[in-house]
């Protein structure tokens, strides 16, 4: 493994690193570029590498720091392609994929392996419940998924979730990415990764809605396959999908305003969440029925 | 060609054997002025044979502790060779003051009797060999210590010592042996006709047995199963230890299963010694392939090693009840379906949520019981046939199983059963024993940190 420092002429970073672990990883590019912050604070620099961070006075003093720091990541010969962050606890568990899988090890305890990231975050989050890590369940600290980005190793926020949150029905989560080539979207769902290319323009989203929705009916984790919802929708992603979409007026459910568009035979509901600044979508095939739809989420959510 | 490899392994033996015989001989007769008669000569061999096969079983102990440390987690090391240590060590005396003479009260009524404390007064009903009391005890002592640390794997990582300590006293000094007797000392089930030739139900299936009854009222490792009823794997610290324990324990089966025969002089003897041996060999390695084939199925499509080697003990627990009375073929037919077995087994109790972190009562307890009903189905000569297999199987199990779920289930109520969720996160070598395998290795806080 080497590391390398460069001083930058411009930008927020005075300096960035390139990590090569050609020898020691798999991954499709294994030479990355991370970004080096001065610490004003502490008069230092500091480095995140896949949600970690290392600190030192000086660039020599780090360049240790991020090498230990790496080696003790590499897991399985890979770095880790997401992890969870709970907030509270001050802690981040790396998420490792192989194959189709993504994998999560404890020191001495259980791996936690499955093809949907959000089993595995359950899995996990039930876990650190017990072993007194989060706290108590249902009342404190949550996992929160990032993805790592495969050129500068920096957290990278889901573009979007699927949803499907049923009363009475068993629920689903996902979270979206980016593709590594930033060519695309993927998640893992329904025993595999899912993965729509941009060729489908900003419609991407609605692609892999389907795709994914359709293969949980076929797992029969899903009857509807208008009950899987894109939510959580980062503002850039809206912008590409929306000149796609064709405007079809207003409706306002429990007081909030609702923005309606059509898709070919596909109506679609979109709500702006104010708090989060993104947006939140409904499929149907009628404007009735997502009204009604839209309603019943919101009785659901208490609004 | 195997017909030619078997005949080989048997020339061998007993080449070897002669080698040993004269080796022995020639020591005793260099002695000035003394003459020994054949007789004694035949006692000497007897009894240093078997007193080299009670050191492969004690020997392995060492086998057991690889393989269950390896099989755990690196923070339960110490816990785990200790608790391998204890059974031998605490085992071992409380079978000398109070299993031994149960084992082997003499005359009695056929379901319990005492023969006195030690070796000197017990008398066995079992006169037609001719091993010492006193060598007898050491290869006896080690079928007891190993009956125990059977039950070491099934609770690993959750247990607390002291209440480890107890159980192991109480099945190595009552539990055990009164189940020994009902055989080996001319018990009701030696009246009925039960065979079982080295303990694949005495020693085994009670271990096994006792082991099930532990996991049950001790519940999950911590991470064991999710909500859903899925499992997480656990997998152990050290497969190199694992696997070098399990090599350990085949060379130890050579003395648990040949020395069993109890004689190594006369052709009859000598025969049946080297039948075992080359029988325990043959179903060791079909238990081998037969589990391997199987993990391909459970595994993804890939062959597990841990598995695997669970298939390799599996084999020789299944033939221990009869490897001395079946054909080759029969050993291998054994040995397979017992690999396969053990597969089954661990599937299924994963799927009724019973954690059982080395695999011990699908290796010992499902496996001893095949070996007991397999002695009737391949038709060993020495059983009065299937039905009293079938009773004697159901006898040991039950026996093992409710007297030490009493036992465990008692502890818990107690309070003193499981060790705290926290000392079971930070692992059980530094709350229980203060100290770490490891240290130069590995982090002990027990989750990555990182802001």
């Amino acid at each position: 493994m080497e590391l390398t420092f460069e001083k930058n002429t411009e930008g927020l970073a005075p300096y960035t690193a390139t990590l090569d672990t050609t020898k020691e990883t798999v991954h499709p590019n294994r030479v990355f570029k991370i970004p080096v912050f001065k610490d004003s604070v502490e008069n230092g620099y500091f480095a995140d590498v896949c949600g970690f961070r290392a600190k030192a006075k000086s660039i020599d003093g780090l360049e240790n720091k991020m090498l230990q720091l790496t080696d003790g990541l590499i897991n399985m010969a890979r770095l880790p392609r997401h992890v969870f962050v709970a907030r509270r606890a001050r802690k981040v568990f790396p998420i490792y994929t192989v194959g189709d899988e993504v994998i999560t090890t404890t020191p001495g305890g259980p791996i936690f392996r499955h093809i949907e990231l959000a089993k595995v975050r359950e899995y996990l989050t039930d876990f650190l419940h017990e072993s007194d890590v989060l706290g108590e369940n249902g009342v404190s600290d949550k996992l929160h998924v990032r993805g790592t980005s495969l050129s500068t190793l920096q957290l990278r926020r889901p573009v979007l979730y699927l949803k499907k949150r049923n009363i009475g029905e068993k629920e689903f989560w996902a979270p979206v990415f980016e593709t590594e080539n930033l060519d695309g979207l993927y998640t893992y769902a329904a025993s595999g990764r899912r993965e729509v290319k941009n060729e489908y323009g900003g419609r991407g989203v609605l692609v892999l809605t389907r795709i994914v929705a359709e293969a949980l009916k076929t797992d029969k984790r899903l009857d509807d396959i208008y009950d899987l919802r894109p939510d959580r929708l980062q503002p850039s992603f809206w912008e590409k999908l929306k000149p796609n979409l064709t405007d079809a007026g207003s409706i306002r459910i429990k007081g909030k305003n609702i923005d309606l568009f059509t898709s070919d035979a596909l109506h679609i509901g979109v709500e702006y969440r104010e708090e989060e600044e993104r947006f939140g979508l409904f499929l149907d095939d009628s404007a009735t029925s997502l009204s009604e739809r839209i309603s019943a989420d919101f009785d659901r959510r208490g609004i | 060609m195997m017909k030619n490899t078997f005949r080989y392994a048997r020339m061998v033996v007993s080449g070897l054997m002669i080698a040993l015989t004269f080796l022995i001989a020639g020591a005793a007769f260099a002695q000035d002025g003394v003459d020994f008669s054949t007789a004694e000569i035949a006692f000497a061999i007897d009894n240093f044979v078997m007193f080299i096969c009670a050191v492969l079983v004690l020997f392995m102990q060492a086998g057991f502790a690889m393989v269950e440390a390896g099989l755990n987690g690196g923070k339960n090391t110490i816990n785990v060779l200790f608790k391998n240590l204890m059974d031998m060590a605490l085992g071992g005396l409380l079978f000398f003051v109070v299993g031994y003479g149960l084992m082997y009260p003499g005359d009695f009524n056929g379901i319990l009797g005492f023969g006195g404390v030690g070796i000197a007064n017990s008398t066995r009903i079992v006169a037609d060999y001719l091993p010492t009391n006193e060598v007898d005890f050491l290869f006896q002592v080690a079928f007891a210590a190993t009956a125990a640390t059977i039950v070491s794997g099934a609770v690993a990582g959750r247990m607390q010592f002291r209440s480890y300590l107890i159980y192991s006293a109480i099945l190595t000094a009552i539990i055990y042996p009164i189940a020994g007797s009902w055989k080996w000392g001319g018990g009701f089930l030696d009246a009925m006709g039960f065979y079982d030739f080295a303990g694949s139900l005495i020693v085994h299936a009670v271990g096994g047995f006792a082991g099930l009854a532990g996991a049950i009222v001790l519940g999950p490792r911590i991470g064991r199963f999710n909500k859903d009823g899925s499992a997480n794997a656990m997998p152990g610290h050290n497969i190199t230890a694992a696997t070098l324990g399990v090599f350990i324990l085949l060379i130890g089966w050579f003395g648990f299963n040949p020395g069993s025969v109890l004689a190594m002089t006369g052709e009859a003897s000598t025969l049946a010694v080297v039948l075992t041996a080359v029988n325990t060999f043959l179903a060791a390695c079909a238990g081998t392939i037969g589990a391997m084939i199987l993990s391909y199925f459970v595994n993804g499509g890939k062959p597990d090693l841990a598995i695997s080697l669970n298939g390799l003990l599996a084999g020789l627990v299944g033939i221990t009840a009869n490897a001395d009375g079946v054909s080759n073929l029969s050993a291998i037919g054994i040995g397979f379906i017992a690999g396969l077995l053990v597969v089954g087994a661990m599937v299924a109790l994963e799927k009724l949520q019973i954690d059982d972190p080395v695999g011990a009562f699908p290796v010992h307890g499902v496996c001893g019981i095949w070996g007991g009903i397999a002695t009737a189905l391949f038709g060993h000569a020495g059983t009065a046939g299937l039905g009293v297999q079938l009773i004697g199987s159901l006898v040991y199990a039950s026996w093992a199983f409710v007297t030490m779920f009493g036992v465990f289930y008692a502890l818990r109520a107690m309070g003193i059963l499981r060790v705290s969720k926290r000392e079971e996160i930070e692992g059980l070598d530094i709350a229980e024993h203060a100290g770490t395998s490891y240290p130069e290795f590995g982090s002990t806080t027990a989750f990555p940190a990182g802001d």
